[in-house]
């Protein structure tokens, strides 16, 4: 009797856990069969969905994303936010595109088509069809699992926002019925914003995609089987475990080129599939090395790309609307041929979306709510690869003379930037695109740099394999993040997360004064009637001259850092002060026999959010020469352009 | 042969001309001066003390670009805005030193009657002064050519999209693009031109007709379109020669000391002195070529 219950207890196990081998709990499981129309620009496809209720609270409806129908109308959230304009790109008004959810069955049960309904959690939007909800007959229990079978029509918009078809590229990202997640006992299923990324459950994705025989396919995951059908198409099978999103390409323009990617420590195998457009092919190397390096940075940094394959999509030049977006196991890429080598965008494009098969694709956070956590993880993960492989200072331009890093580029956002917004915050609520990318990109970026600048780097190191190990194939918040970081540094940490996170302050120290006065002999009355000049002969134990040297800091932002202060002597002496930095401002002074040549917060440029550098120190005698120098090119080239174009 | 012949007399006109050169030369620098000390004194201002102007000899920093520009933005703009005026001013500092040009070219050619033994100076002060006001009205006339400019690269413009959207062809943007430059360029030099004998006629027969001239210089130059074209690109051909030849030896030159930058900078006058020569070169080659021209039919009416 013992035996048997025991038995059914491990049965029991068997269907409801995953297997031991899974990496993330499979909540999902979608069996997908897509066609694509070439010549509607469409994908017809049926799908049959297995969700696990993993909570502990019976669930009686479902809600999908139905992202296509941001593009059905100009009435969708999406285009009232957006204008109709999305990452430089307009919709093309001739080619909506949206998804059509023909039908809905319980599989081998009762059809539901007529128990669906488009709600519009985030806003009143009435003519927002991106969130479906399907009402069960009977809801699922805790642990139980419900199938469903949902044939559905995507057709695909002209490249836009990510998704589409340019000629014959086709990009099918978010185009089928995608569950939202059920978390915290209710469903987490955004709208499809202007400003927003993506977020569902971890599972099992097994794709059939048909094409017509030319047309060069690529998807997440890796190909199990190929098909030559009769009527002249070939039908390709991906299939992934442990992802929360598929995507594909077909174009009869790619070149495919594939490469075994190796790593030693830690240990990463997987194939490098690379497709690229024909008139792209001097980028080959490019891509190549790029993706190699970054495969290889995050893999020792955060711990090993773990999946068989990953693959880089190149989109055509005029489709760069679906360039630059990271899937799981697959990326789309930007480039053009005539970009000089010395301009990186597409090293950094490669490096960054790779990327986000660790900040998005295996830690998958809330992309709805909490932006920052996989795009300023990702961009601060990016900006150190990027200097790694192409130096700090020359990593996204070095061209003609002309030196620009990535980290500039990310600065140059930050600096000009208003005191709108603050890192956290739900996508969508931001104050403009705008704020958005600047928060959840550069700011958030500057301020993990600044977090290992105060931790240090071997500690911050820690903090984020452990941050990735104990977090990928799962759903982190920022409180997660914060925990690990004050585990790991035994630090608290709340004061450095409220600042940068909560508030849209800004951060702005710096040296006002850098004097130096000679004392003045004693002159006038003093105790007991003694007259003095001035001029008297100083005493022996005096020095002959001493100098009153005064330094200043002052703290213009809002934001609060603790400071390093270096002063520097005439005579090479160095002096270091520590303030807390809370107060307005503060003063040092020194007699000393020799006079202050400079001061300077900050010196080693730890506390890289602040707004500006050149008022981080003060000379107290004025440096001419860079001065001459820059007036003096400045003058040059505006002799040249009177020469030039109005001689 | 004529288009040659005018080139080389051109050149060595020039060449004998040396305080022409130097007035042009001189009046670029005191515009140029003019921004540089507005540029200086905002260095002083916003960069002198900081410690990063230690360093900045040696080595560029591009977050001193982004701090100013960002925190002095302001400041910058103003600057930005002087030179703009600058720039309109020395174009009518230009017209007025054209005349000067033309008129003391116009004394030496060999068809002139009158050989004047009058100081260079006052010679070329009473040209460009009598030619200002007619150069002025020429400049305003011009409009016409240019909105004929505009118009031509609208056009053009608007073919290569044509061509350019339906097709993916990413060669062919690349190819269209640079396309489009050449045809800019192409037209650009073209109105130069013609304004550039429009002048020279002026001079030449002391006129009043601005209009007429400029219109004359149209006719004049579509008429001889291969010589006019020819002696036109062997000028600007000395100039890009020139050019690289500039750039080849400003290559060598790292601003990492003050000499250097020094070094550098006089390079550069050296730059803008053979371009004012060039400029003279310009019209002086340019007039010889209008005058070859014009003494035939003079001598077989005589
Ligand atoms: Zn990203």
């Amino acid at each position: 009797m013992k035996k048997f219950v025991f038995l059914v207890f491990v049965l029991s196990l068997f269907f409801v856990l995953p297997a031991a081998a899974a990496r993330s709990k499979h909540i999902v499981d979608y069996r997908i069969k897509a066609r694509l129309d070439t010549e509607q620009k469409a994908v017809d496809g049926q799908q049959v969905l297995t969700w696990l209720n993993d909570s502990d609270v019976p669930v009686s409806e479902l809600q999908f994303h139905l992202y296509l129908n941001a593009f059905k109308n100009n009435r969708s959230t999406f285009m009232i936010e957006s204008g109709g304009e999305s990452r430089n790109f307009k919709l093309d008004e001739q080619h909506w595109g949206y998804i059509d959810v023909k039908s809905v069955r319980i599989l081998y049960g009762p059809d539901l088509t007529d128990d669906m309904e488009f709600i519009h959690p985030d806003d009143d939007n009435q003519e927002d069809r991106t969130v479906m909800r399907l009402l069960l007959p009977e809801p699922v229990q805790p642990q139980q699992k419900i199938m469903l079978e949902i044939e559905f029509f995507s057709k695909l918009p002209k490249v836009f926002a990510r998704s589409g078809f340019h000629g014959d590229f086709f990009m099918v990202a978010q185009w089928f019925p995608k569950l939202g997640v059920f978390q915290d006992g209710e469903w987490n299923c955004h709208q499809y914003h202007s400003e927003s990324e993506f977020f569902a459950d971890f599972g099992v994705f097994e794709v059939e995609i048909t094409v017509p025989r030319e047309y060069i396919v690529g998807a997440t995951g890796k190909r199990k089987d190929q098909t030559e059908n009769d009527d002249g198409t070939v039908t390709y099978t991906h299939y992934q475990e442990d992802v929360h999103d598929f995507a594909w390409t077909a174009s009869p323009n790619f070149i495919e080129v594939r490469k075994r990617f190796t790593l030693d420590e830690p240990k990463v195998n997987t194939e490098m599939i690379f497709l690229i457009q024909r008139e792209h092919e001097i980028l080959k190397d490019r891509y190549i090395s790029s993706l190699s390096n970054g495969i290889t940075f995050y893999s020792r940094n955060y711990g090993p790309y773990p999946f068989e394959t990953i693959t880089l999509v190149d989109p055509p030049l005029r489709a760069m609307g679906a360039g630059g977006m990271e899937y799981p196991t697959l990326f789309t890429a930007g480039g053009a041929s005539f970009i000089p080598e010395g301009v990186r965008m597409t090293e950094m494009v490669t490096i960054h979306e790779f990327g986000h098969n660790f900040w998005y694709g295996m830690v998958a956070s809330n992309e709805f709510e909490e932006p920052w956590l996989d795009e300023g993880f990702n961009s601060y993960s990016e900006v150190k690869a990027m200097s790694e492989y192409y130096g700090k200072d020359t990593s996204m331009v070095d061209v003609l003379g002309i030196k620009i890093g990535d980290f500039h580029s990310q600065r140059m956002n930050i600096i000009g930037s208003g005191r709108l917004d603050p890192i956290l915050k739900k996508s969508w609520e931001f104050y403009s695109g705008g704020s958005y990318g600047v928060n959840s990109y550069a700011k958030a970026s500057f301020v993990l740099l600044m977090l290992e600048n105060y931790l240090g780097e071997q500690v911050m190191g820690r903090i984020m394999k452990t941050y990735f190990e104990r977090w990928s194939f799962r759903h982190p918040k920022t409180q997660d993040f914060i925990d690990v970081a004050e585990e790991i540094s035994g630090l608290d940490l709340d004061w450095f997360f409220d600042q940068f996170l909560k508030s849209p302050d800004k951060l702005d120290y710096a040296v006002t004064e850098v004097t130096s006065q000679e004392v003045k002999m004693p002159k006038g009355i003093f105790d007991e009637g003694e007259v003095l000049t001035g001029e008297e002969e100083v005493s022996e134990k005096k020095p002959q001259k001493t100098y009153k040297n005064r330094v200043t800091i002052v703290r213009k932002g809002e934001w609060i850092f603790p400071q390093d202060i270096l002063i520097n002597f005439e005579d090479g002496e160095q002096m270091r002060e520590t303030w807390e930095g809370r107060e307005r401002w503060i003063r040092f002074v020194y007699y000393k026999p020799v006079r202050l040549k400079s001061a300077c917060v900050d010196p080693e440029n730890k506390v890289v959010i602040d707004i500006n550098y050149l008022n981080n120190s003060r000379l107290r005698e004025p440096e001419k020469a860079p001065v001459t120098k820059y007036s003096l090119s400045l003058m040059l080239f505006f002799q040249k352009l009177l020469s030039l174009l109005a001689g | 042969m004529k288009v040659w012949k005018s080139f080389f007399s051109g050149i060595k006109d020039a060449v004998l001309r040396p305080k022409m050169v130097f007035v042009l030369w001189l009046v670029n620098f005191l515009f140029a001066s003019v921004l540089y000390f507005l540029v200086s004194g905002f260095l002083t201002d916003v960069l002198s003390r900081s410690g990063i102007a230690e360093s900045l000899i040696k080595k560029g920093d591009f977050n001193v670009i982004l701090d100013i520009l960002t925190h002095h933005g302001g400041q910058a703009g103003t600057i930005f805005s002087v030179a703009i005026i600058l720039f309109f001013l020395y174009i009518l500092a230009s017209l007025f030193l054209r005349g000067g040009i033309l008129f003391s070219l116009a004394e030496s050619l060999p068809s002139s009657t009158e050989k004047n033994k009058e100081r260079f100076a006052s010679i070329f002060f009473r040209g460009a002064g009598r030619f200002f006001g007619r150069f002025f009205r020429l400049m305003i006339y011009s409009l016409i050519l240019w909105a004929g400019f505009v118009l031509i690269n609208a056009i053009f413009h608007f073919l290569v999209g044509i061509v350019t959207s339906s097709g993916d062809n990413e060669r062919m943007i690349f190819y269209m693009f640079w396309a489009r430059l050449v045809v800019f360029f192409f037209f650009y030099f073209f109105v130069l031109m013609v304004l550039d004998y429009a002048r020279i006629k002026i001079v030449l027969e002391n006129s009043k007709k601005v209009f007429q001239n400029m219109f004359w210089a149209l006719g004049f130059v579509q008429n001889k379109i291969g010589r006019t074209l020819g002696l036109y690109y062997l000028l600007v051909i000395t100039g890009v020669l020139i050019t690289i030849a500039y750039w080849l030896l400003d290559s060598f030159i790292s601003r990492h000391t003050m000499v250097m930058v020094l070094a550098a900078f006089v390079l550069g006058q050296i730059f803008i002195l053979a371009r004012s020569w060039l400029t003279i070169g310009f019209q002086a080659a340019q007039m010889r070529f209008l005058d070859s021209g014009r003494q035939l039919p003079k001598e077989t009416g005589g």
